[in-house]
């Protein structure tokens, strides 16, 4: 049903080049002010640019929807576009919203039931931390006098713990 | 209803089916567990919801007056006009 559908449609594709032209107007409109605010310098100005490249292809749409006669594009289908990507993108965002809502409401802390985090309370880092440096040094050949690894000279690492 | 609140419902429904859909493939995918049966779940909204929008349509339903087919068209196009806004606004960044 839906693909002998699509198969047999003849696509009207000015509503495509229609709402091409205004995505892209509000695109570079919305990135140019960003940058033209919060730039400087050459990014300001560059942001300047994509204003008048915005206002350009804004202005050019609206004259050939509305003012030119005989008009490019038809009003009546600029409009159902305008609606019809509109709805989809409040679809979007309620499908975004229900998918979030559902994953924050499932309970999926079970997913980490294989971490015991009793041991992690339980642990003493300094403790480990202590035979980690133990088991360097042994590495190393047996120097235990290492202060952890720190090139600075041994007075230096005292002063450190004393301060 | 007035021809624009039926396409408006009619697009509101395509958005959301396929947001699930996707959302629901990408849940199940790499979901574990609870997450990953909430990532089913998805999917079969999503299927519900393509299968009342294509019952309302294609099968000659409430909704099959309107210009949906090339209203999804514009969608496409408002999408890639604005995906064509931002390269060349990080191409101008970027080439600065």
């Amino acid at each position: 049903m839906f693909t002998t559908e699509l198969l047999g449609y003849l696509w009207n594709f000015e509503f495509f080049v229609a709402a091409f032209l205004f995505g892209l107007g509000l695109a570079t409109l919305g990135s140019g002010l960003f940058t033209a605010y919060f730039g400087a310098g050459k990014s300001q100005q560059i942001g300047f640019g994509l204003i008048v490249m915005a206002i350009l292809v804004l202005g050019l749409q609206y004259h050939q929807t509305y003012i030119a006669d005989p008009a490019t594009f038809d009003a009546a289908n600029f409009r159902y576009g305008l609606i019809a990507a509109i709805a989809a993108m409040v679809g979007m965002g309620a499908g975004m919203f229900a998918v979030l809502f559902i994953l924050m409401k499932v309970d999926t802390v079970d997913d980490l039931e294989d971490l015991d985090l009793e041991d992690l309370e339980d642990l003493d880092l300094d403790e480990e931390l202590k035979k980690l440096e133990e088991e360097l040094a042994a590495a190393d050949g047996g120097d235990v006098s290492d202060d952890g690894g720190d090139d600075a000279p041994t007075e230096d690492a005292d002063k450190e713990d004393k301060a | 209803m007035s021809a624009e609140m039926t396409l408006a419902l009619t697009l509101f429904t395509v958005g959301f089916a396929i947001v699930l859909l996707g959302m629901g493939a990408l849940v199940a995918y790499y979901g574990s567990k609870k997450t990953r049966y909430a990532g089913f779940g998805f999917i079969l909204l999503g299927a519900v919801a393509t299968g009342y929008w294509n019952s309302q349509s294609f099968a000659g339903g409430a909704w099959a007056e309107v210009a949906m087919l090339d209203s999804m068209l514009a969608v496409a196009g408002g999408f890639a006009g604005a995906i064509v806004g931002v390269i060349i606004f990080l191409v101008a960044i970027i080439k600065s």
